[in-house]
């Protein structure tokens, strides 16, 4: 089954009332870590009986970590994707962990061949074991490895062609990595295996500090909604989940958003099917441990910032990262 | 033969299986005085706010959905545990019902009746809304979801029972009269009258009652959540709806909770049993009568946040 195209809003108990009342929202997605697969939420399972569709949303499989993801967090996945009827499981291309440490943040994988081999070897085991099929999803990178070296729209591109797996096309992360760090958002788009979206995210954010955050707790603003019109206008109409985790305001208002976004959805034109991507690039065995090794350092820099960084990454943007962190985890 | 010239153990079995005949009865009489349960998917989706209210807890749930929709518009506060009259001469709520059902033209009776008397105690104005009760037990007739006379119901839904009481006081009557042994009859007899007692008892409601409840709740179990996590995604009918169909759990830590006289109701029944018990009772918020349960697990709440 595909997912509806039309304008969905992330379930939350904030926005089931909404849902509920909001049929043309006829698809949703819900934080499958939030979900105990035995006993969904009443307000979830019965919408679901009625025939709203659930994307099942991870976020903690860390598909770019050094270590396979883990098997109990696998099966959890799918028993939530099972319970919720999910057509569809995502998650992100990027690591939230390295061995025991946790920096509570996804943070960006090296754009490096030996990351691309490694991230392949993971969406494998994990799509072999869902039910149902996989969509990665691109994420707003509050920093960059130093010595890229191939484009992340072509490490996504090589990623999915060769695993099978679908996009989930973050179009606010997008926005976020180009005012943050000069990427062209829609290069990206058009380096893309753009047959492959299967759906797209949109989100508000707002400047915070020296850098732009998708956070999730503002509207889309003019800018967000003219890119997302020029990311259709390459995909063709796809399906749209408004993505809203805090600060939910009145109702007026938050319908007023998913109106504003159906209208850029209505204008999106068709787009002829394009060619798949051919994978080209020669990928080399993978070291985990030496990626495993430079993870951790990245992770131990960023939540002690008294130990001496790994050499190469800016010091603004690893200060940004621990100020999302403070954010995200206040002590 | 007469079963009244029973030998007495022989009458006794033959009482004892007659008990499940009769319980069976009384099941069905049950069934039949309170109807049927056609209809209830669409009506639960006509009626209003306070009619729902009135169907989950009577007068009195209906009165606490509307102080909870007034004071979610602005038009009441409380201060110092007592309700403040902000807005008298308030209009009706132009925001309507959101689940589509045209809204009233004028301010329901309920919410003139906290606005002209808010000021005097919860209590009081208890006491005076009861002068609308007999117009929701109307609409709750005419729409079948309640029973029309509850002690007559009851009386209908006890006569086989009372039947059945009635056969083995005439046996115990015979025994007496020949001098038999009746002792263990007549005790039979008291728990058969208690049994009897308990078991015809009628509810309010009527089958299609229970079955409109029980499917505006289930059309309401977003609204539940979201009553409980962001109220300002609430029209002020919502937040009566909510409240009325899911009682306390709904307002939990507000100061309006305080002034509700069914959470002080059950405030007093929980401090009583931890006095009784020597013990204390677990959270006062939801052991009053009718509120809901949350039921469900996981929340379901919180995202991945994004960048914030």
């Amino acid at each position: 089954m595909s997912l509806p195209v039309c304008v969905g809003l992330g379930w939350r108990p904030e926005t089931a009332w909404l849902i509920d009342n909001r049929p043309r929202a006829a698809f949703s997605e819900v934080i499958a870590e939030n979900i105990d697969p035995r006993r969904p939420p009443r307000a979830l399972a019965e919408v679901i009986e009625r025939g709203l569709v659930v994307v099942t949303h991870g976020i903690g499989l860390s598909l770019g970590g050094a270590e396979p993801p883990d098997r109990g967090r696998i099966r959890r996945l799918a028993a939530v994707a099972k319970t919720l009827r999910s057509p569809l499981v995502s998650e992100h291309v990027a690591f939230a962990r390295a061995g025991r440490l946790e920096p509570g943040h996804f943070l960006p994988v090296a754009h490096t061949r030996a990351q691309l081999a490694l991230l392949v070897d993971h969406v494998r085991r994990v799509a072999d074991a869902l039910p149902v099929p996989l969509a990665l999803e691109n994420i707003a990178a509050p920093l960059v490895w130093p010595g890229e070296r191939i484009a992340e729209a072509e490490l996504l591109g090589e990623l999915v062609e060769r695993t099978g797996a679908q996009l989930l096309l973050d179009v606010a992360n997008l926005r976020a990595n180009a005012l943050n760090h000069g990427d062209d958002p829609l290069a990206f788009v058009d380096a893309l295996p753009l047959a492959r979206v299967a759906y797209l995210h949109a989100a508000g954010g707002a400047r915070v500090d020296a850098m732009w955050r998708d956070t999730h707790a503002h509207p889309i603003d003019a800018a967000g909604l003219a890119l997302l019109g020029a990311v259709l206008a390459r995909t063709g109409p796809r399906p749209i989940l408004v993505e809203r985790d805090r600060a939910f305001g009145t109702r007026a208002a938050l319908e007023a958003e998913l109106d504003a976004v159906e209208r850029v959805l209505a204008g999106a034109p068709p787009v002829a099917s394009v060619e798949r991507m051919t994978p080209r690039l020669a990928l080399p065995p993978f070291d985990r441990r030496a990626i495993a090794a430079a993870q951790a350092a990245l992770v131990r820099t960023v939540i002690d910032p008294e130990g001496a960084p790994p050499p190469g990454f800016s010091a603004l943007q690893l200060e940004e990262t621990r100020a999302i962190l403070r954010g995200k985890h206040p002590r | 033969m007469s079963p009244l010239d029973l030998s007495g153990p022989d009458f006794l079995v033959l009482w004892f299986w007659g008990a499940f005949a009769v319980a069976g009865l009384t099941l069905v009489v049950r069934r039949i005085v309170r109807g049927r349960r056609e209809g209830a998917e669409q009506l639960a989706t006509e009626l209003g706010p306070y009619d729902l209210a009135y169907l989950e807890g009577g007068i009195e749930r209906a009165l606490e959905a509307a102080i909870v929709g007034l004071h979610h518009r602005g038009a009441i506060d409380v201060v110092n545990g007592k309700i403040v009259v902000m807005q008298r001469d308030i209009a009706v709520d132009a925001e309507g019902v959101f689940r589509g059902i045209p809204g009233p033209d004028r301010l329901p009776p309920i919410e003139r009746l906290v606005v002209d008397h808010g000021d005097e105690s919860v209590r009081e104005v208890l006491s005076r809304a009861r002068s609308l009760n007999a117009g929701f037990a109307a609409r709750a007739l005419s729409n079948g979801l309640v029973i029309a006379n509850r002690t007559r119901a009851r009386l209908l839904v006890a006569l086989p029972g009372i039947a059945w009481i009635a056969f083995g006081v005439a046996k115990a009557a015979v025994g007496i009269a020949r001098d038999r042994p009746t002792g263990f009859l007549v005790l039979l007899l008291a728990f058969a009258v208690l049994a009897v007692a308990f078991g015809s008892r009628v509810p309010r409601r009527t089958l299609r009652g229970d079955a409109v409840l029980a499917a505006a709740k289930r059309r309401s179990y977003g609204l539940e959540a979201t009553a409980k996590t962001a109220k300002t995604q609430l029209t002020s009918e919502d937040a009566a709806l909510a409240y009325g169909l899911f009682g306390h759990t709904t307002l939990a830590g507000l100061a309006l909770l305080l002034v509700m006289p069914s959470y002080q109701q059950s405030l007093l029944v929980a401090t009583n049993s931890a006095a009784r018990d020597g013990g204390a009772c677990g959270s006062a918020s939801g052991c009053g009568g009718g509120s809901g349960c949350s039921g469900g697990g996981g929340g379901g709440g919180g995202g991945c946040g994004g960048c914030s």
